[in-house]
This record gives structure tokens, C-alpha cells and sequence, in this order.
């Protein structure tokens, strides 16, 4: 096996670091996950709203990309594979999750941690940050208002920026489909946000 | 949401993915335009996804500012 360094490495494609990965090197398979933790992590998060889902997904698509290294092969992006592979992972766990029964944990009055905030309070953001968040809150309670049809395809078209033919290939659906949900939901998305401004005006 | 002729016409939403994608040519652009200024209801679900554009647009960038602070 020819000896690449970690510079050669990083100056590598996705799919030529799954390349080296498949002969042997680890290391190739350490920066692809350098490369797309984060992304994937967010990604995840649109779908999903839970951190703790996200971490959990997140390892076992590194896993499970480790384990199916062979069977990648380069007639796909690198990435195209990658986010298919998560998004059928979060998929199952969503099915996973409304067979099970809700359990509520209601707050204990004696927890230590539950106490009033207190004005000095560090995290208090100032009002520019403060409107600005409570833009994105909205934006992300609108998006995960959208049906999974559309939240996905807005998921990757608009936060992942991935082009109309990766969508297609990882939704598994025609091109003219993917552009026609991606449309509506995006309208879907303003509508929501609008109703919140202006309750009562959505349309059915 | 009102039905539109983008649920049945493939054609109006290849434009209209192009329009917002700003990859219409000019006489593509004026073409569809003028579509619009005839069509009420499609007027308004274009104005609606293309808002919607822009504001994932602002959520994404939000999401790659918190990813580089954190980072």
C-alpha cells in the first residue's frame, strides 16, 4: 500500500477519500467525518428537532458508512450515499418512535435545578440577537410544521444546498416531483410564517 | 394552500424553479413574468415560495454562522 500523507489526504475529493478508505487507510475515513459531522448533524436536526437523535444518527451513519465502505461505489457523490443512508436511518427511528407510547415526566417541585431566572442572568441575549432568534424559532417551529414530504426535500435543497438530482436520488423520486415539492414547501413555510404575524389568515 | 396550475402543468414549475433560482434568460424572464401578472393565484404562490426561499435561505446561513462560531 502506497503511503499518503494526512496533507495529501485532506487536499482529496469525498470520493477519493472513500477510495483510499476502501484500500485500507482509516485515516481517509477520519476526515470524512471530519468533513460532514457538523453538516450532518444539522441536517439531521431539521429532521428530526432532537439533539440526542441527531448525536445517536449521526454515529451510526459514520458506523454504517464504515461497515458498507465496499459496497460504495463512485457512479455516486460521496455525499448523495452519505445523506441516504441518514436519511433511512432517521426515517425508521421516526416510524420507530410513534409506535411508541408517550410517557410524560412531570417536573419535581423539590428538583434544585428548577429555580426562578434571576435578572443578571448571562444567557439574556440583547435585542437584536434576541429578535433574531426568535425568527429562526419560528422558522424552524414553521419548517417542522411541514408534512416529512416536503420538509425533506426543503431540508435539502434550501439548508444543504444540494442540487435538484442529488434530492432526486436520495428521496428516490422523479426530478419534476422534487422541484414540486420543493416549491410548495417553501409557499407552505410562508404561509405558516405569515399565519403567525396575521393568525386566523392561512387557507385550508 | 390553493390548488394552482403548478400541481398539474410540469412546464410552469420547471419556470418557476428557474425563476427563483434566477436561471431564467430575459425573454424567459419577461415571458413568465407577464404569466404571472395575468394569473392571481399563481402570482401569489410564487410571491409565497419565493419568500419561503429567502427566509431558509436566512435560517441556513443562521445554522453555518452558529456551526463556524462553534467550531
Amino acid at each position: 500500500m502506497e503511503a499518503v500523507s494526512r496533507v495529501e489526504l485532506q487536499k482529496m475529493s469525498d470520493e477519493d477519500l472513500m477510495e483510499k478508505f476502501q484500500s485500507g487507510y482509516e485515516q481517509a475515513f477520519n476526515l470524512l467525518v471530519d468533513r460532514y459531522q457538523d453538516r450532518l448533524h444539522n441536517f439531521l436536526y431539521r429532521y428530526t428537532h432532537n439533539h440526542q437523535d441527531c448525536e445517536d444518527l449521526v454515529q451510526e451513519t459514520f458506523f454504517r458508512v464504515f461497515r458498507s465502505r465496499h459496497s460504495y461505489e463512485r457512479i455516486a457523490k460521496f455525499s448523495t450515499w452519505m445523506y441516504t443512508i441518514a436519511i433511512n436511518l432517521a426515517k425508521s427511528l421516526y416510524k420507530k418512535k410513534k409506535r411508541m407510547t408517550k410517557v410524560t415526566i412531570h417536573k419535581d417541585p423539590d428538583d434544585s435545578e428548577d429555580r426562578p431566572m434571576k435578572l443578571e442572568d448571562t444567557d439574556i441575549l440583547p435585542d437584536d440577537s434576541l429578535h433574531e432568534k426568535m425568527c429562526m424559532d419560528e422558522l424552524e417551529k414553521a419548517l417542522m410544521e411541514l408534512s416529512e414530504d416536503f420538509r425533506e426535500v426543503v431540508v435539502l435543497r434550501d439548508i444543504q444546498q444540494l442540487s435538484y438530482e442529488e434530492i432526486a436520488e436520495i428521496a428516490d423520486l422523479p426530478m419534476g416531483t422534487v422541484k414540486s415539492r420543493i416549491n410548495r414547501g417553501r409557499a407552505q413555510l410562508q404561509e405558516l410564517l405569515e399565519s403567525y404575524v396575521y393568525p386566523g389568515t392561512i387557507s385550508a | 394552500m390553493k390548488p394552482t396550475a403548478f400541481d398539474s402543468d410540469t412546464v410552469l414549475t420547471e419556470f418557476l424553479t428557474d425563476y427563483l433560482d434566477g436561471e431564467l434568460s430575459t425573454a424567459e424572464r419577461e415571458s413568465f413574468e407577464e404569466y404571472l401578472s395575468k394569473n392571481k393565484d399563481e402570482r401569489e404562490f410564487m410571491r409565497k415560495a419565493y419568500k419561503g426561499k429567502k427566509a431558509l435561505a436566512r435560517l441556513a446561513k443562521h445554522m453555518n454562522d452558529k456551526t463556524s462560531v462553534t467550531a
